[in-house]
C-alpha cells in the first residue's frame, strides 16, 4: 500500500511531462481570470437576491467555492478539448497541456473530478436548484459551446456566450432555492448580449492565429467591417438592457447614472472601432473597456441595491 | 529501494489531494451542523 502511494507511475518513469506539473499549472488550468468574473457576477447575483442578509456566511462562502471550482472545471475541460488548437496559437500556447506541463488523461481526470466536487458540494451545502444551474452551465460551456459551436459556425461565441452569464442566476438560486424571477434573467441577459462585443474585440486582434488555427471566428469569417457592425449593435442594445433593473425598481438613482456613463464609454469605443475597423490599438481599448465595463455595472447593482 | 525526488513529488501530490479531501469533509460537516441548528 505505503509503495504504491510512493511509487512512481509508468508513465512519470519514463520522464512524461506529468512530472514537470505545479500546482501553479493546474491552477493555469482553470482559467483562474475567467473564474474571477464568473465569482464576482455570482456573487451579486447572490447578493440581489432577497433574503441574502438571513443566509449563513459559510453557506455563501461555500456556494462561491462551488461556483469557482464548477467554472475552473468547465474551463479544465475546455483547455483539454482544445489542446490541439491551443498549440497552434502564440495566445494560448504556454498553456499547460500543449506546453507539456500536464498531461491530456490528468488534465481531463482533474477537470472531472473538479465538476463532480463542485457540483455534489452545491447540492448538499447550498440547495439543488442552484447545483442543476451550475451542472447545466459547465456543460453548455464544456459540451456545446467548446465541442460543438466553436469549431462549426462564427456565431460560436453569441451562442455560447450563455454559459458565462449563468452565474448571477446561480448566485440567486444559492440564496432563493429558485429561478423564477425576472432579474436574475436580465443580470443574465446582461452578460450575454456583454459577451459579442467583448470576444469579438479580442478577435480582431488575433484573428490571424485564429485563421490559422481554423476556428470561424466573426473577423475571420465576414472580415472586420462586418464584424464591427455588429459589435456596436450590440452594445448599443446593452444601453437600454441595463436600465431594467433601475425600470423594475430594483435598484436606486445611483446605479442608473454608473450604468448610463459607463454605457456612453462603451458606445465611444465601438465607435473609435467602427471608425477604423483595422487599427489594433482601438479594439484593444474596446476589449480593455468592456471588462471594466462589466465590472462597473455589475458593482453599482450590488451597490445600489433597494433594500 | 531508494527514495528519490520523484517520490517525493509524488508523496508531495499525494498528501496535497489527501488536505484538500480533509478540508472538503470539514466543510460539509460544518455545513451540516449549522442546517440542523
Amino acid at each position: 500500500m505505503a509503495e504504491a502511494i510512493l511509487s512512481p507511475s509508468a508513465a512519470e518513469v519514463h520522464g512524461c511531462a506529468v512530472d514537470e506539473a505545479r500546482i501553479r499549472d493546474y491552477i493555469d488550468l482553470l482559467k483562474p481570470r475567467v473564474m474571477t468574473l464568473v465569482v464576482f457576477t455570482g456573487a451579486v447575483g447572490m447578493v440581489m437576491a432577497p433574503g441574502f442578509l438571513s443566509l449563513h456566511p459559510l453557506i455563501a462562502f461555500v456556494a462561491m467555492v462551488s461556483l469557482a471550482f464548477g467554472a475552473g472545471a468547465a474551463g479544465a475541460i475546455n483547455m483539454w478539448f482544445d489542446r490541439d488548437i491551443d498549440a497552434m496559437m502564440t495566445r494560448t500556447r504556454l498553456r499547460p497541456i500543449p506546453a507539456g506541463r500536464i498531461s491530456a488523461d490528468n488534465a481531463l481526470s482533474f477537470a472531472l473530478v473538479m465538476a463532480l466536487f463542485s457540483v455534489m458540494t452545491m447540492g448538499i451545502c447550498v440547495n439543488w436548484v442552484a447545483a442543476f444551474w451550475l451542472l447545466f452551465s459547465i456543460l453548455f460551456y464544456a459540451v456545446f459551446y467548446t465541442m460543438i459551436l466553436k469549431r462549426s459556425t462564427d456565431q460560436n461565441i453569441v451562442i455560447g456566450g450563455a454559459a458565462g452569464a449563468f452565474p448571477p442566476v446561480i448566485g440567486w438560486a444559492c440564496v432563493t432555492g429558485d429561478v423564477a424571477s425576472p432579474l436574475p434573467w436580465v443580470m443574465m441577459a446582461l452578460i450575454f448580449f456583454w459577451t459579442p462585443p467583448h470576444f469579438w474585440a479580442l478577435a480582431l486582434l488575433i484573428k490571424e492565429e485564429y485563421a490559422k488555427a481554423n476556428i470561424p471566428m466573426l473577423p475571420v469569417q465576414r472580415g472586420n467591417v462586418y464584424t464591427v457592425r455588429w459589435m456596436l449593435g450590440y452594445t448599443v442594445l446593452l444601453g437600454p438592457l441595463s436600465l431594467i433593473p433601475f425600470m423594475m425598481g430594483a435598484v436606486g438613482y445611483g446605479y442608473a447614472i454608473v450604468a448610463g456613463v459607463v454605457w456612453a464609454g462603451f458606445c465611444v469605443a465601438a465607435v473609435r472601432v467602427v471608425m477604423r475597423p483595422d487599427d489594433p490599438a482601438r479594439a484593444r481599448a474596446m476589449f480593455g473597456f468592456s471588462i471594466l465595463y462589466l465590472f462597473a455595472l455589475f458593482a453599482a447593482l450590488m451597490l445600489d441595491k433597494v433594500q | 529501494m531508494p527514495i528519490t525526488d520523484l517520490h517525493r513529488k509524488k508523496l508531495k501530490k499525494n498528501l496535497f489531494v489527501l488536505g484538500a479531501l480533509l478540508v472538503w469533509t470539514f466543510l460539509i460537516a460544518a455545513v451540516a451542523f449549522i442546517k440542523m441548528s
